[in-house]
């Protein structure tokens, strides 16, 4: 079968594009290998949380400009403000056709608060479902609207601390005069097995909650959690598109309950994936999971073919959203003992944004360093067309999208979400442009 | 001004002065241990953890040789539970030629060091990774030792015989009354509170940092600061020690360790302002690299986990030259003889593995003055943890100590078996059956349970998540602490509230890892670190929590902290 759109990973960025084309009438197939990052990532999805030397962004769309200025060659800059909330708008419908509200600020152009399992707040825009806790006056500027937060976690259960978040949380100085407080329910864990919360991760916890254990819950958080306005659990509630025990949990205990991202792997994250997965199938999407394509065929401006290793896809157009390193979408080499490592694009050969050859200068001084790591940044780099290149040259029917691109950190921005989004939606824009323009 | 008092006080917390502080509590001393870090986080947490046959030396230094077989063979008996018994060869290269290793099995015959000679084939039957181009090769007991574990069973064993551990606490000055040291001033590194230690004998065991206690008494000694880098490969090539037959030079030995391997050393002089700044460069990176795969090939495709180095305290006794030729063995000062000032002993120089006969030298000098008249029983009586024999160590869970079996519990061997190998018959004091949840796995690389870190901070001092590396090797597998780092901190603040800053200590302990990854960061290195930072940045925002406290100290305190944060959490009763 020749597709006219052939997308090279499905993580957020490769099926959002596969998402588009297939919303377009496109006959499009998304090949994938390992895992994405949407597995690891709290699901909550990111617009633009900071720029360089200015105060956290409250209206992430406002600010694109202001970002486009300062380093033109960032992937929002050559989408543009408005496309980049029309994109982001699109997929919060595209995912409520499956049954994944994702909760927005009230309003729609702003950013809302996301704890996190230190008790850090990062500005996020799209939050998961139905969390209205915590809009962006609640933890500006001095004094939290709130009197009282509780943590509470599973007994046993290690990837998520509440001592940790405890501590971080009051390092905020709008939580100062908020008090603090933590304890852990022990639950049966009705579907569990026998196994104890202790030996198993966010996903599994979260399938061997019962309708017993929820009663449990259900009980002890009415007679233990009298006065606070808010309580933050783990992330181990729905596993699943439809199920909403959470909203359930609420409603029984009259609580504002709100369930934060774990350690990986994430329960939101994994669901937001089957979201995605699903949406595509069911627009006539084809999707090839567990293949890894190892090579590009390129002629000229065109890319003919991908490998993998044993089939040769062909395809009009293709896509290219392979993540960042851990995704395998870059990739670090050293050729031998004595020479400098060098950061490569494995399937294409693709032109990169330019970095430093010694390691020292890939990577900060500190760790955690205010001014973000450069190995973030790095990726592939697109010329004025937009167009990706191999030694200079652009391809035409190559679109990349998604954390294999350059020249923006995600991480620092707190952008990766946004940009996987309309970076993904643009490269399906220019594919349905292009086919629709040839049939015309 | 708080004033303590003792028999001794031993300066410095590393294998030494870990092995004077035992020695001195067997001998009915009562004795204070001061160490201005953690124990073992000086020269001791930073070397090759070989445990020498003493054949690297019988050629150049055969003094240093016959007191490496000796402690080789002591330590394999005292000190089981800290030892690999992996045995060595010295290979011969083409490059190298045979003429070498005639010189070699002379020198070891001299020194009482067992050898065999091997053919190629043979020696790369037995060690598979060697290079197969070699020519030549000889067969020793070398061994490996974990310097973490010897030295926190030595403080362990001390405090069970009375003595008082006083980490964090840095000696900033000697009391010197009528041409007598008297003891020690101190001062707390963590509420900045200074106070006397009064002592009889206040012995000097601060490696590399001799010098500077010295200075307090206007003492000076000649030191040779020579500075050595390794790398961690990711898993472990080796099952043997792998050395070149050569005089000594740089990355010639691959030392397997645990579930590791690490190649070194080089060797560079710095300058006693250099003490401190440890972070291996480039050039370092790449000899041990290039060289270090002459002895095993496969280094070349393995990753590398991480890079570190260290200063080897030696002291020059004569002016001449490079420092592979100054001796290795160990130097032993009585103040009281060289320079008319009692009171004051100084112990330096030698190696790892010559810790416990370096304490006993020390303290012999000691018990002299104070006329104390018991023998060192450290050659003959096993450290805690090292009752087991060593064929319980390989049955792991199925282990029976006094009275009390592992195998009763219902864990999978992995975590029984990595508790015993870390901690010997004592890991009974946390392997239990699981009542408070002692048996989850918190790391999963290294397979530490919730029970250790438990135990290591109520039974061995660990106030912060590196201390709790050194002690349980809690973050030290592949992924470098990417989760268990956070798990643990958790864990810290449920157990230690009240001294200990969770964020603190996990930010620290995020940054000493990065210290040693950044060095090597390539391949499948950068794409652990690239999760990490995701994971520690983007998903827990642990970077801006730090900016968020700046910020925070900075703005106008005007709400008195009148919370509750520091509740103590409370377990629901199962209803089931
Ligand atoms: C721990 C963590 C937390 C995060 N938290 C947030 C957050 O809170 N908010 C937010 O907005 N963003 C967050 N992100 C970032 C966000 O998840 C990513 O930026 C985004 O998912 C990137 O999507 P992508 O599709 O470009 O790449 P990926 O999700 O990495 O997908 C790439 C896919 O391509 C596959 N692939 C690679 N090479 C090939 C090949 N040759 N052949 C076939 N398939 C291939 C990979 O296996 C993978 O499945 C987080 C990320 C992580 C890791
Ligand atoms: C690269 C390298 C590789 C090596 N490989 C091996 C090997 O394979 N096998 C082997 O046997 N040996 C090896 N060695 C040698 C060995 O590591 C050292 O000889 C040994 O660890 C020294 O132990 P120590 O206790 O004397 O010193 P240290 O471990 O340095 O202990 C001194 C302690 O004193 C503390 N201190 C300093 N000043 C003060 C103060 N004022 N107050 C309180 N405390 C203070 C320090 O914090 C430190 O913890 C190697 C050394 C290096 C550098």
């Amino acid at each position: 079968m020749i597709h006219e759109c052939l997308i090279v990973g499905g993580g957020l960025a490769g099926l959002t594009a596969g998402i588009r084309c297939a919303e377009a009438g496109l006959k499009v197939a998304v090949v994938s290998g390992g895992e994405s990052a949407l597995t690891f990532a709290s699901g909550s999805i990111d617009v633009l949380g900071s720029i360089p030397g200015q105060p956290v962004v409250r209206r992430p769309f406002d600010a694109i400009d202001c970002l486009a200025e300062l380093s033109p060659g960032h992937p929002y800059a050559k989408i543009g403000r408005e496309k980049v909330f029309q994109s982001l708008g699109w997929f919060h419908g595209q995912m409520a056709e499956v049954g994944l509200e994702l909760g927005l600020a009230s309003d729609c152009r702003e950013n809302q608060w996301r704890i996190t399992a230190a008790g850090s707040l990062r500005p996020t825009w799209l939050s998961q479902p139905a969390t209205k806790a915590m809009p962006w006056e609640c933890f500006h500027g001095d004094g939290a609207c709130l009197q009282k937060v509780v943590f509470v976690n599973i007994t046993g259960f290690l990837d998520f601390m509440p001592e940790l978040a405890m501590c971080g949380l009051k390092q905020h100085p709008s939580f100062r005069s908020v008090a603090v407080e933590h304890f852990n329910i022990n639950l049966p864990l009705e579907h569990g097995h026998g196994a104890t919360a202790d030996t198993m991760r966010a996903p599994q916890l979260a399938s061997a909650m019962g309708d017993r254990d929820m009663d449990i819950l259900a009980r002890v958080l009415s007679e233990r959690v009298q006065d606070a306005e808010l309580v933050v659990m783990p992330a181990c509630f729905d596993p699943d598109l439809g199920c909403n025990r959470l909203q359930k949990l609420r409603q029984r205990t009259g609580l504002n309950i709100i369930d934060i991202a774990t350690l990986p792997p994430s329960v939101h994250g994994l669901r937001l994936h089957k979201a995605l997965r699903n949406r595509f199938r069911a627009l006539g999407g084809f999707l090839i999971p567990g293949t890894e394509v190892r090579h590009g065929t390129v002629d000229g401006d065109r890319v003919m073919s991908v490998s993998t290793g044993e089939d040769l896809l062909s395809a009009d157009h293709f896509i290219l959203a392979s993540g960042s390193f851990f995704s395998k979408g870059l990739q670090s080499v050293k050729e031998s003992m004595s020479d400098p490592c060098s950061v490569q694009e494995p399937v294409f050969n693709l032109d990169l944004h330019s970095w430093a050859d010694q390691p020292k200068d890939f990577s900060s001084h500190q760790f955690l360093a205010p001014e973000g790591q450069n190995f973030v940044r790095s990726g592939v780099a697109l010329n004025q067309s937009g167009q990706p290149m191999v030694a200079g040259k652009g391809l035409h029917n190559l679109h990349v999208s998604g954390a294999v691109l350059g020249g923006y950190d995600p991480v620092q921005e707190c952008s990766g979400g946004g940009v996987a989004i309309s970076t993904g939606w643009q490269a399906a824009e220019n594919v349905i442009c292009q086919v629709k323009g040839q049939q015309v | 001004m708080r004033r303590l008092e003792a028999d001794v006080v031993i300066i410095g917390g590393g294998a030494t002065g870990a092995g004077v502080f035992r020695d001195c509590c067997l001998r009915g001393m009562r004795s204070i241990l001061v160490e201005r870090n953690d124990i073992a986080s000086g020269t001791t947490g930073r070397n090759h953890g070989l445990l020498h046959s003493g054949a690297r030396y019988v050629v150049t230094d055969s003094h240093s040789a016959a007191e490496c077989i000796r402690e080789n063979r002591t330590l394999k008996h005292i000190a089981g539970h800290c030892i690999e018994k992996t045995d060595g060869l010295f290979i011969s290269l083409p490059e190298d030629g045979l003429s070498y290793q005639q010189d070699f099995i002379n020198g070891c015959a001299r020194a009482g060091i067992p050898t065999e000679i091997l053919t190629p084939q043979q020696a790369l039957q037995l060690e598979p990774s060697v290079n197969p181009a070699l020519i030549g090769a000889v067969r020793i007991p070398d061994g490996t030792i974990d310097p973490f574990r010897i030295t926190s069973a030595n403080i362990l064993d001390a405090r069970e015989h009375g003595g008082t551990l006083l980490s964090d606490t840095k000696a900033v000055g000697l009391i010197i009354r009528m041409g007598h040291v008297q003891g020690i001033q101190c001062r707390d590194q963590r509420t900045g509170e200074l106070f006397e230690i009064r002592a009889r004998q206040v012995i000097n065991a601060t490696g590399a940092w001799c010098h500077e206690v010295m200075e307090y008494a206007d003492l000076s000694v000649d030191m040779y600061h020579s500075r050595g880098a390794l790398l961690i490969m990711g898993h472990r090539l080796n099952g043997m020690v792998i050395n070149r037959c050569r005089k000594p030079g740089d990355a010639d030995i691959l030392v397997p360790g645990d579930t590791v391997s690490v190649i070194g050393t080089t060797s560079t002089h710095v300058g006693r302002h250099e003490l401190e700044t440890l972070e291996v460069t480039d050039e370092e990176v790449r000899v041990l690299l290039e060289e270090g795969s002459k002895l095993a090939p496969e280094m070349m495709n393995a990753r590398v986990l991480r890079a570190y180095c260290g200063v080897r305290p030696l002291v020059s006794l004569s002016s001449d030259g490079s420092d592979r030729t100054i001796s290795r063995g160990l130097v032993a000062i009585d103040h009281a003889e060289s320079d008319a000032l009692p009171g004051l002993i100084t112990i330096t120089g030698g190696k790892l593995m010559t810790y416990r006969l370096m304490a006993e030298v020390a303290t012999d000098m000691a018990v002299r003055h104070l006329g104390v008249s018991e023998k060192c029983s450290t050659a003959s009586k096993p450290l805690p943890g090292a009752l087991l024999s060593d064929q319980d160590k390989s049955k792991g869970k199925n282990v029976q100590v006094g009275g009390y079996s592992l195998a009763d519990s219902s864990l999978p061997k992995t975590v029984a078996g990595s508790a015993v190998y870390r901690h010997g018959e004592r890991a009974k004091d946390f392997v239990k059956e699981d009542s408070k949840w002692c048996n989850a796995v918190v790391c999963e690389c290294e397979v530490v349970t919730r029970g250790e870190i438990l135990y290591a901070v109520d039974q061995l001092n660990a106030r912060s998540l590196s201390d709790l590396r050194r002690r349980t090797r809690v973050g030290m597998g592949p992924c470098q602490g990417e989760m268990c780092a956070c798990r643990t901190a958790g864990l810290l603040a449920e157990s230690r509230s009240d001294q200990i800053d969770a964020l603190d200590t996990l930010q620290d302990f995020i940054e000493e890892r990065w210290k040693g990854v950044r060095p090597v960061l390539w391949g499948d290195g950068l794409r652990e670190a690239e999760f990490s930072y995701w994971v520690q940045e983007g998903l827990l925002g642990l970077g801006s929590l730090r900016q968020q406290a700046t910020c925070a100290a900075n703005a106008v305190d005007t709400t008195a902290d009148h919370t509750t944060a520091d509740h103590t959490a409370q377990d629901e009763e199962r209803t089931a």
